[in-house]
């Protein structure tokens, strides 16, 4: 072989082995995070206040409630919206409005609405603070004083959350969407924090699980189950990991980087003091969380973003394969926007933690993980089977993967038994247990795979929503155990 | 293996251990639940036996008979004082007068101040709020030792429990503690200050003036339930010239709330607060004492830098009676301030 040729070969093997090592580390930072945030959610968990049952909640809370606006953007829902919005109605709280919002719906959502509520115009001053579209007609009912129709043309999710909060006459709102289903003590729940210090805490969130194999009836879930298909058991570990873990254990620190779009509570003034959600994300979530955080720091202002692990917001999983990747893409698109928007706050002590470790963890799960989980995944073997990688390098890499995915899904489970105990029999553990470990052997590579063509769909600049196809609550189903 | 001190070595004895700890884990988890599960049935089994005897026991006090004693184990009492303090909830008069009776015969009370005084956190609070039927010294003097504690619900509980069982509680001692440990913004001190007042008028007097801008206003809010003149007259000096915009605001909200005639002129003045939290909650308060002297100075508010003192003087102009509305009628030419004087004047329509 030439000079140049063996010159090459060289290249080649220092930059095989520089990614191995690249991907390698990698996923030893990532499961080094996972295991601390695994310490700190445990560590919140047994320090939180005990979760009272939801009869001494309301006897506990009742009185010292702070009024609340729900905000239910409405996008085509003819079908579910009228069992959604009296699940709203029928939620245990003192002071609450419903605010629905029909973001220029194409089929009867405005219609139905008009005619199971016996709504009619009516008039409301409101100031116009938050840029969305034109509200055409406001909507009311004596019957029910308590539901506010917006009808505006569409605009999207973050649009009709603006103006919603335009309309709210409450300090609190709270977002979320109009197919999830709140437990009907989740509002009391949920503002516990604003009760104990309404001064600092200015927004919270919490749970969301999945209701795919739970028996709902009237917008209520009445019997907690699990479903059938597999994907949607996964579905249910992981939402157990992402809200258990992760949002417990960045609340813990005060670093919250994203309060769920399905269930989250904020004061009124502080998503006016930003300007309202962005309306050019498909992750406004997220954004609203990091433009909060931004806004705290860069006024000076004192605020503090809260995780409550005990309301719970049950909402539908995608069950197709299409569904939950269309998801996945959407999700990792909002993660990167955000990320690169906000940009500027990234390694700055003067934005606190969130600057710091916030947006280091942010870079690692998000950004730079998936492509090199994914590298990993098809890189090592290539360069095992041309014979450039030690068979030991590769052999502890998928042992370090899955040993780690496994222990964190364990950990999750474990966290969920320890300390709240929803699913109530001991065959569902068995099952969950089960799918902690299988997940990590299928389902984690298809999600690495999906949250790398979100990655590419980010930069070929992709703004749309893929909508996951729903079937709706009366679809759901106990898994008898 | 385990010796292998080399990187891959350390990986590798790694990946066994967190195999090995999940595994293991998941078997804990599973027996634990099981055991769980087999006590909780036994547990509610036995609550279930203990309220039917409660139930027996209320019903033989009812018709007037001698109630035959509970055959209780003595790690029932937890039991019968958890049974019983939710059969009180919302039960008044008799009913109420026999679960009482029924607990002070069966329920050891120096073993529950005992109890009470070992527990903490969540437990400490559960035990306080179940604690308010005792007319025993010895269990008032715990509640009352339970106001020092660092945490709110034990405070909160104790409180209530004291409030239920019509025990005195001096604001002026209570509130100093509340400060220490930063609790005045919650609102269940709130409503221990609103049941607690009409034996604390003194106290608020006092606390009204108090440099901390928070407990002024929890006093100032304490008073707003039953104003005397003598307390009116405090207000109106501090809705006129205190320091903290939140006082002035929350003193205006009082006056306008006890329709106090005399406060016309504050309020009125009040209107050309430069804060606009003021401004807004002394139109607010014109609105209700109804005062005409306040009127051109609402009709100038109308086009205030701030949208919400807007509103509020157009709400406020709308229950002025005919002058009011004449104001608000002009209005409707002008373009810009047009919605919120039509708004108020069909709100005023409606009602």
């Amino acid at each position: 072989m030439s000079m140049v040729g063996n010159a090459l070969v060289e290249i080649l093997i220092v930059s095989a082995l520089a990614i191995g090592w690249m991907v390698f580390i990698n996923g030893i930072a990532l499961n080094a995070l996972y295991t601390l945030q695994l310490a700190l959610a445990y560590r919140a968990l047994r320090r939180r206040r005990a979760a009272h049952s939801p009869m001494a909640a309301w006897y506990r809370y009742r009185e010292q409630t702070v009024p609340i606006s729900l905000l239910a953007p409405a996008y085509n829902e003819e079908a579910s919206i009228v069992d959604s919005v009296r699940s709203m109605l029928s939620l245990t709280y003192t002071y609450f409005e419903v605010v629905v919002i029909n973001d220029g719906s194409r089929d009867r959502t405005l219609q139905v609405l008009i005619d199971a509520f016996e709504l009619a115009p009516i008039k409301r001053a409101f100031p116009e603070q938050l840029p969305h579209k034109p509200i055409t007609r406001l909507y009311g009912s004596p019957r029910y004083p308590k539901l506010v129709v917006v009808d505006k043309p569409n605009g999207g999710k973050a649009d009709a959350l603006n103006a919603g909060i335009d309309i709210a006459g409450s300090p609190l709102v709270c977002a979320m969407d109009a197919d999830s289903l709140l437990e009907s003590d989740s509002l009391l729940r949920a503002v516990q924090p604003f009760i104990e210090n309404f001064d600092k805490v200015v927004a919270c969130g919490g749970s969301i699980r999945v209701v795919n194999g739970s028996e709902v009836r009237r917008g209520r879930v009445v019997r907690i189950g699990l479903p059938r298909d597999p994907l949607s058991l996964f579905q249910i570990i992981e939402y157990l990991r992402a809200f258990l873990i992760g949002r417990l254990a960045w609340s813990e620190m005060g670093a919250m980087m994203l309060i769920s779009g399905a269930f989250g509570v904020f004061k009124r003034q502080i998503m006016i003091d930003v300007g309202g959600y962005s309306l050019n994300t498909v992750g406004e979530d997220m954004e609203i969380i990091v433009k909060i955080h931004r806004h705290l720091a860069e006024t000076g202002k004192e605020g503090e973003m809260r995780f409550v692990p005990e309301p719970v917001c049950w909402t539908e999983a995608p069950r197709t394969l299409k569904g939950l990747a269309g998801q996945r893409r959407r999700w990792q698109r909002g993660a990167l926007e955000t990320f690169f928007r906000h940009r500027a706050i990234m390694g700055r002590t003067e934005y606190g933690l969130t600057g710091t470790v916030g947006y280091a963890h942010v870079l690692i799960t998000d950004v730079i993980g998936p492509p090199l989980e994914a590298i990993g995944y098809l890189f090592m073997p290539l360069l095992y089977a041309v014979g450039l990688l030690d068979w030991s390098f590769f052999l502890a890499y998928l042992a370090l993967t899955f040993a780690f995915g496994i222990f964190i899904s364990v950990g999750s489970l474990a966290l969920e038994e320890i300390e709240l105990r929803r699913y109530p029999q001991a065959s569902y553990l068995l099952v969950l247990m089960l799918v902690a470990i299988v997940e990590n052997f299928g389902y984690r590579q298809l999600n690495t795979l999906w949250r790398v063509q979100g990655w590419w769909q980010f930069v070929r600049g992709r703004t749309q929503w893929d909508q996951p196809a729903r079937v709706g609550f009366g679809a759901a189903k106990v898994r008898r155990p | 293996m385990w010796g292998d001190t080399s990187f891959f070595g350390v990986i590798w004895n790694l990946t066994w251990g967190l195999a090995a700890l999940s595994v293991v884990a998941l078997l804990v988890l599973f027996i634990r639940r099981l055991i769980i599960q087999f006590f909780q049935r036994r547990r509610d089994r036995r609550r279930a036996a203990l309220q039917d005897l409660v139930f027996r026991y209320l019903e033989q006090a009812d018709r007037g008979e001698d109630p035959t004693p509970l055959d209780l184990r003595a790690r029932d009492q937890g039991l019968l004082l958890s049974v019983a303090s939710e059969m009180m909830r919302g039960v008044t008069g008799a009913m109420r007068g026999n679960i009482v009776r029924l607990l002070n015969v069966h329920i050891d009370r120096p073993r529950l101040v005992r109890s009470f005084e070992r527990a903490s956190g969540p437990d400490r609070a559960k035990l306080a709020a179940r604690m308010s039927w005792s007319d025993a010294p010895e269990v008032h003097a715990a509640l009352n030792k339970a106001l020092d504690d660092r945490s709110p619900d034990v405070v909160l509980a104790a409180a209530n429990a004291l409030i239920a069982a019509q025990q005195p509680i001096n604001l002026m001692t209570l509130m100093p503690k509340l400060e220490a440990r930063e609790m005045l913004g919650h609102r269940g001190i709130r409503d221990i200050c609103r049941k607690v007042a009409p034996a604390n008028v003194a106290a608020l007097f006092t606390l009204i003036d108090d440099p901390n801008p928070a407990v002024a206003i929890l006093a100032i809010d304490t008073m707003s339930r039953s104003p005397t003149p003598a307390a009116l007259r405090r207000l109106r000096g501090m809705a006129q010239s205190h320091a903290s915009v939140d006082v002035r605001a929350t003193a205006l909200r009082t006056l306008g709330l006890a329709g106090d005639l005399d406060a016309a002129a504050v309020v009125t003045a009040a209107l050309s607060d430069p804060a606009w939290e003021a401004r807004a909650q002394a139109a607010v308060a014109a609105g209700r004492i109804r005062s005409a002297v306040a009127l051109p100075k609402l009709a100038e508010l109308m086009r205030d830098s701030n949208w919400w003192v807007q509103l509020r003087a157009a709400q406020a102009l709308a229950k002025m009676g005919d002058a009011g509305l004449a104001i608000l009628e002009g209005l409707l030419a002008d373009q810009q301030l047009r919605p919120l004087a039509d708004f108020a004047l069909s709100e005023r329509h409606a009602a």
